[in-house]
């Protein structure tokens, strides 16, 4: 891949129907996930952003199977970490943020393929939808928002914020495939995360899983929030916090995938981090 | 000759973690879904969230299909040994 630290930011404004996809690499810096959410916050709190975003090993290694889910409500910030695959989607669709701003006048769907966005009107066969195999869905069932089917949010803020934004339903297709440069590298680095169960806190069980992760445990369903501030930039499961709040395993990770991020980069960017926190009222 | 054939016998054991779709990508150098030899089909039309396999039997003749029977931790699949038929024929 040719530049992993320029971030690509799918803008949709709601109320003009519209969309813009922006690479930027102001942003080079920021690692992913939570961090990334919160700059973007401070850039269109105006407009009320509702924004899903993914790190850098989503779609690249096991456990890193979360998507970050952020928006304000009056003076207050929420962060929520949803299970499932949309964040592996997100990266096949080669998009690290989706901002969705403003609110519609009248209920939509989203069906996003790579970098192009459709507002469908209500009353579309929406199932029919994206590329299966490789699409993620999240939709308005009876009284919720659900992932898949299965995959939700706790507590009802997000899914107030959806329905305040007349978002019926996102499908979202990823259809671009990466090649690794150091692929043996890579190879092993992946194999060696997989096999650490021990380094998970969560067990195995026989629910559904998200993508990346063997174990089906009992908890997916239910969306994180708050938690470790690297674990989440890198947008892992909190059940991999062992293995994600690892310097020198998300070093290796970095140099196998290409970027430049060092032990002290690491540092400064939690500290920046931090900073931006402040700014915020976390719920 | 024997051909070792991949087969989703225990496709109701699926988690959709879709490790083996990763497994068969990374042994054709890849990381992605597209021209993937196995497809994890999602059903989200019922009550509950159902799991369907979908194996391109051409793609995974080139593949180490023992991997990717390895990596499913559910047991999804099973390896069938067939004789090749131009060696029989």
């Amino acid at each position: 891949m040719s530049n992993y630290l320029d971030k690509k930011i799918l803008e949709i404004d709601l109320e003009k129907k519209t969309f813009l996809l922006k690479r930027r690499n102001d942003l080079s810096d920021i690692i992913g996930g939570v961090g990334l959410s919160m700059k973007l916050y401070g850039e269109f709190r105006d407009k009320k952003p509702l924004i899903l975003s993914i790190g850098p090993f989503n779609g690249f290694f096991p456990y890193a199977s979360k998507t970050s889910v952020f928006f304000g409500v009056k003076n207050k910030v929420y962060d929520y970490y949803l299970g499932g695959s949309f964040g592996n989607r997100m990266r096949f669709a080669q998009i690290d943020a989706i901002v969705i701003l403003n609110r519609s006048r009248n209920d939509i769907f989203l069906e996003i393929q790579d970098n192009n966005v459709r507002f469908l009107d209500y009353g579309v066969d929406f199932q029919s939808h994206g590329l299966p195999g490789r699409r993620s869905i999240i939709e308005f069932k009876t009284n919720k928002y659900l992932h898949d089917n299965y995959f939700r949010f706790s507590g009802s803020e997000a899914d107030s914020f959806l329905s305040f934004k007349k978002i019926l339903g996102i499908v979202l297709t990823g259809t671009h495939n990466f090649e690794v440069k150091e692929t043996l590298e890579y190879d092993i680095l992946y194999k060696e995360i997989l096999s650490r169960y021990e380094y998970l806190t969560e067990k195995k069980s026989e629910f559904p899983s998200c993508s990346g992760c063997p174990l089906g445990c009992a908890k997916s369903n239910i969306a994180e929030n708050s938690g470790n501030f690297l674990v989440h930039s890198l947008v892992g499961c909190q059940f991999a916090k062992k293995l994600y709040s690892n310097n020198d395993l998300i070093v290796s990770c970095f140099n196998v995938l290409g970027y430049k991020y060092t032990h002290e980069d690491i540092e400064k960017y939690l500290n920046k981090l931090h900073n931006l926190y402040n700014e915020f009222i976390f719920q | 000759m024997a051909r070792r054939i991949l087969k989703a016998t225990f496709e109701d054991r699926c988690n959709g973690c879709e490790l083996c779709v990763m497994e068969a990508q990374r042994q054709l150098k890849r990381v992605g879904l597209s021209d993937a030899p196995i497809r994890i089909l999602r059903d989200n039309t019922s009550s509950n969230l159902y799991f369907y396999v979908e194996l391109n039997e051409s793609l995974l003749t080139k593949l180490n299909v023992n991997e990717i029977f390895k990596v499913c931790p559910t047991g999804v699949f099973e390896i069938i040994e067939e004789q090749d038929e131009q060696l029989l024929g």
